[in-house]
């Protein structure tokens, strides 16, 4: 498939629009022009162009305009021209203007009209095109499992946009993910693209083999979507996971590209030996106990386990201000999640759960940790911060990587456990798989203990006959035995870090409402509990 | 002993006086400076003691056959350059930035504004560093 390059000329000069236009769209490119900034700014809003020829005087009769270095100035605010290459071309052009426009907005030639030739002009975008612009505009994309871009851009979060769920927008960002492909597999001649199911986090994420011109590549993974988000995650991956790399295996970066409004990274998964990696979910659903109970061993114990060998001092941690920070919540956003069980859950201060038989009471926990700050002595150091079931990925032989660096940072050292301990609760647990009576069953086994060292004694405490609930409940004791070993140097052996870690991702849970009203249920339950156990009062 | 954030500078120029006030202004202003009075790229990685330099500054007056060697050599490199010259014509300024230079500007009279023009070429190489660099090499 041949795909145009996109060119967008701004020059207030008509004669000069019509000359550039007709050259570079005699030379195959797809070409639009204006004749001031702001016209420029306005379509380069709309469409995502690889180029932009720009005058520097777009007011002829004003010999002090400099609107076009101005507008380099604004396209440098949000780093446009990463994207978009631009080449400079006037006929009033000074050495200080060719200065401004190297050094500081990376322009990528200075070009003057007086000895403007048509031929060698297109040679130049041409020659640009291919140095500078790095795209593959032939790129052959083979989607699975989806007909076409357009199904995978709605769940995008974009910043400023409102309503992403416009079909101009969405069209939009539909050719902008195509030219991200194009520009981040630049170098191969075609790709098999299938979407994988992202996270909460508003990003998209692809499985894409690539195939060149030598034969198959190893197949990678794309993390795409809003810009601030793609190079926050970038940075965290720079700064936390690149340190550890080393040994087997890995998850690098390959490539980090950017459209317009769309950035993307290549994780590539090294060491993985084949191309059927799974998200943890989908390993979950199909695999016995002793084989998650293995992968979980490698995930903390290899995956991770350079960062959790490194957990400094024991010192006090504000556990309240971690989860805040890391879940981004506010008494607010929780509480709107409460609202919304209204139908099921009843109360203020007490609630009381429809499903549940009998009247009892549960504590409120969200007022009960309205205004408390709690803190606990523990360890800090590197952590995932985002482990769900579709962050981590799993092979045949149970080895583990991670995507999704978002929310990777320094932070309590129970974060990454008690997260997946909660998604195997309240996710894995698929709706009709368990009673809310049955988890709550299991919820209080599991507040039954005080102790980390009490851990091994939860084994009997659930006699059960629910496969799907005897499996969670399994697999939970498992990663609370991974979290003793992580704080294993505390002298303490109090396990209510472990619980308030635990009582924030339950109470955090009531705001995704993509679960069903029984989990949601079942995670406000927990917290409930968890409260209590704690002796917790606001 | 510097400080062990200080940016590491090559200059390079053939003529002392000019040397050793840019070296003086450039010390004076915390970055640690090597210079280097000839054209031959082999030895700045002994007077940095093998490390890469953040900044390579080249004086001259021409750019001759010569310098334009040695600054094929130090883009070659990767090393980022600021090339502090005599009034270059048009052509030739436009040659050197589309060859990758980073700034091109006149000898200044006063030898301390050369710290201000390094630190804006160092300023804007932070910026390049963190978002661009991986789209020109990559990384693993």
């Amino acid at each position: 498939m041949n795909r145009q390059g996109r060119i967008l000329i701004v020059d207030d000069e008509e004669q000069w629009r019509k000359e550039l236009v007709e050259t570079l769209e005699r030379g195959g490119f797809q070409v639009d022009a204006v004749s001031r900034a702001s016209e420029a700014l306005a379509r380069l809003g709309e469409t995502s162009y690889h180029m932009l020829v720009l005058d520097i005087r777009l007011v002829q009769a004003d010999r002090s305009n400099i609107e076009g270095i101005d507008l380099l100035g604004e396209l440098s605010k949000d780093g446009l021209y990463e994207a978009t290459k631009v080449i400079m071309l006037s006929a009033f052009g000074t050495k200080e203007h060719m200065r401004t426009s190297f050094r500081k907005y990376k322009v990528v030639d200075f070009l003057s009209k007086e000895d403007f030739d048509n031929q060698v002009f297109l040679e130049n975008v041409r020659q640009i095109f291919s140095e500078k612009v790095d795209i593959n505009l032939s790129l052959e994309i083979n989607w699975q499992e989806v007909s076409g871009p357009e199904q995978i851009v709605p769940s995008l979060e974009m910043d400023g946009i409102s309503d992403t769920h416009d079909p101009a927008f969405q069209s939009r960002i539909a050719i902008e993910l195509v030219d991200l492909l194009c520009r981040l597999f630049y170098q191969a001649e075609s790709i098999l693209v299938r979407p994988m199911t992202a996270g909460h986090s508003g990003t998209g994420v692809l499985w894409v083999q690539p195939f060149y011109v030598t034969g198959g590549g190893r197949a990678v993974v794309v993390k795409f979507g809003n810009i601030r988000k793609i190079e926050e995650e970038y940075r965290n991956f720079g700064q936390f996971i690149q340190p550890f790399i080393g040994g087997g295996r890995n998850t690098v970066i390959l490539n980090v590209r950017r459209t317009s409004h769309l950035k993307g990274i290549i994780y590539s998964l090294v060491g993985a030996a084949n191309n059927n990696l799974e998200d943890f979910g989908s390993f979950y659903r199909q695999s016995s106990v002793p084989e998650i109970e293995e992968a979980l061993d490698r995930l903390f114990e290899d995956t991770c386990g350079a960062w959790y060998a490194s957990p400094g001092n024991l010192r006090p941690h504000k556990l309240t201000e971690d989860y805040q920070q890391l879940l981004n919540f506010t008494p607010e956003k929780l509480e709107q999640g409460l609202s919304d069980l209204v139908e099921s859950v009843r109360g203020e201060q007490k609630l009381y759960f429809k499903s549940l038989r009998g009247k009892h009471a549960y504590t409120n926990p969200l007022l009960a940790t309205e205004h408390l700050t709690l803190v606990q002595p523990t360890y800090i150091c590197t952590t995932h911060g985002d482990f769900n079931q579709h962050n981590i990925l799993v092979d045949n032989s149970g080895n583990t990587w991670l995507i999704d660096f978002l929310r990777t940072g320094r932070g309590h050292i129970l974060r990454d456990v008690s997260a997946l301990d909660s998604v195997v609760r309240f996710q894995l647990l698929a709706s009709g798989e368990a009673t809310l009576e049955e988890r709550l069953k299991m919820e209080k086994a599991l507040c039954s203990i005080e102790r980390f060292s009490q851990v091994e004694q939860l084994a009997d405490k659930l006699p059960t006959k629910n496969n799907a609930l005897n499996k969670a409940y399994k697999i939970v004791i498992h990663l609370r035995k991974l979290a003793r070993k992580l704080v294993g140097q505390n002298p303490g052996d109090d396990i209510s870090e472990y619980f308030i870690a635990l009582l924030y991702h339950a109470m955090n849970t009531l705001r995704y409402r993509d679960l069903s009203v029984r989990q949601r249920e079942h995670a406000l339950l927990c917290a409930s509990l968890l409260v209590d156990r704690l002796g917790l009062k606001s | 002993m510097e400080p062990y954030d200080s940016k590491r500078i090559l200059l390079i120029d053939r003529q002392s006086h000019w040397r050793e006030a840019f070296a003086h202004a450039l010390r004076s202003a915390g970055f640690i400076v090597c210079t280097l009075d000839t054209y031959n790229y082999v030895l700045p990685q002994v007077c940095l003691k093998g490390e890469e330099p953040d900044l390579v500054v080249l004086g001259c007056v021409l750019i001759r056959p010569e310098e334009q060697m040695l600054i094929t050599q130090i883009l070659a490199r990767k090393h980022h350059l600021l090339v502090l010259s005599i009034s270059l014509p048009w052509h030739v300024m436009h040659s050197l930035f589309l060859q990758g230079v980073d700034d091109i500007v006149d000898k200044p009279h006063n030898p301390a504004t050369v710290v201000d023009f390094v630190n804006e070429v160092l300023e804007s190489t932070v910026t390049l560093n963190s978002y661009w660099s991986i789209e020109r090499n990559g990384i693993a």
